[in-house]
């Protein structure tokens, strides 16, 4: 049975996040991303962990980056990227997007609603491949837009998709929603993307389960303290090391 | 022998109104329908609203176009005016079937035959269909 995920919710209050994420968890997702401001406490970070908890759903925080220029980006990226599962770029421009593209740091590509400002082109797509990055698509917008201005984001949503496809970026599905009546099932963002956007229900489905999830996955790798690089972790540190692995004692 | 036409029976939930009607239902689900794929695809879909109780309701639908009811349901943002949602609970092959595993959603069902506005309390009296 495939783990659900919605990595981008995000609410005004304390109380809409826990409504939301009582509704995350009975709509089937198990890993949910919350958007928070940078300056959270921690001990608000804790408690939001502990009631995720109770409930059984496995928390992941997002910080939404909103550069106005590759300088602000970058220096963004510094500040947050050891503080946050999930780092989500918002660009704005060209110039942001292509740089939220090359960097490895950058684990969401974020574009605005309105086709003109989505700059996911062939370049953007190729830069995204050789990083980490993946496409993200917030499906709160296919409900929200109605007539002709839903039917050009659909077309500029399918050719993105296309160019993803292509150069194997990784796309991931999330909700964007803001409150439970907004929010959907896995299922229904699928049927969404499957019947609108071209893309195959399982790719589709993958896009809201597995890809999400891996992203998580590797980015706590990382944050744990016995990451060293890639591949590499400490297993264990002290002195009978020596004499468990060598058996030269 | 193969059946020609192969459906599937869908439990929605409506959430954000105390009560749905099914002529309400079904002109909300239509608009969407219509909205996202057209008079081709409201064609494809055949969807009929069986049942409608309370906030719970069995669309009937054509098993090809499951996808295009789900999305189009997915659209649906708001009801008579109020921001709604409406929830796929449970899909099913056969009424049968989604009435035994929607028991506890679906307790008491009230039909509404099609064409035929007014509630019937008792269980459905299908034919070859045992009420649960």
């Amino acid at each position: 049975m495939r783990a659900y995920a919605d990595l981008h919710l995000h609410a005004s209050t304390e109380n809409s996040l826990s409504e939301l994420l009582g509704k995350a968890k009975e709509l089937g997702y198990r890993l949910v991303g919350v958007s928070i401001p940078i300056h959270t406490p921690k001990e608000e970070r804790e408690r939001l962990r502990d009631a995720c908890k109770r409930i059984n759903l496995d928390l992941a925080f997002r910080v939404d980056l909103t550069p106005k220029s590759p300088r602000e980006l970058l220096e963004a990226l510094r500040a947050v990227r050891r503080r946050f599962e999930l780092v989500s770029v918002l660009c704005l421009s060209k110039a942001v997007a292509r740089c939220a593209a090359r960097d490895r740091r950058v684990d969401l590509l974020n574009f605005p609603p309105h086709p003109r400002g989505r700059f996911f082109d062939r370049s953007e797509a190729e830069l995204a491949s050789n990083s980490l990055s993946c496409l993200e698509i917030n499906m709160n917008c296919l409900l929200e837009l109605r007539g002709a201005s839903r039917a050009r984001l659909i077309s500029k949503l399918r050719r993105e998709l296309k160019l993803a496809g292509k150069f194997g970026v990784p796309v991931v599905l999330s909700s964007g929603a803001k409150h439970p009546l907004t929010l959907r099932g896995p299922r229904e963002y699928a049927a969404l993307a499957h019947t609108l956007l071209d893309m195959g229900l399982e790719d589709a489905l993958d896009a809201i389960s597995e890809t999400p999830k891996s992203i998580v996955e590797r980015n706590r790798e990382k944050l744990s303290p016995n990451f060293v690089a890639p591949g590499i972790r400490v297993v264990k540190v002290g002195g009978d090391c020596r004499g468990r692995s060598g058996g030269d004692t | 022998m193969p059946r020609e036409v192969r459906r599937r029976y869908v439990a929605l939930r409506v959430e954000g109104v105390d009560t749905v009607d099914r002529r309400t239902l079904e002109g909300a689900i239509r608009a969407a329908i219509l909205a996202l794929f057209g008079e081709y695809g409201l064609s494809k879909v055949e969807f009929t609203v069986i049942e409608c109780s309370g906030e719970n309701a069995i669309v009937r639908c054509n098993h090809n176009a499951l996808q295009m009811l789900r999305a189009s349901t997915a659209t649906i943002t708001e009801i008579r005016g109020k921001p709604a949602a409406i929830r796929i609970v449970k899909v099913s092959g056969t009424l049968k079937a989604l009435r035994r595993k929607t028991r506890s959603l679906f307790k008491p069902v009230d039909i509404v035959k099609p064409g035929d506005d007014n509630a019937v309390p008792d269980g459905p009296k299908r034919e070859g269909v045992k009420s649960s």
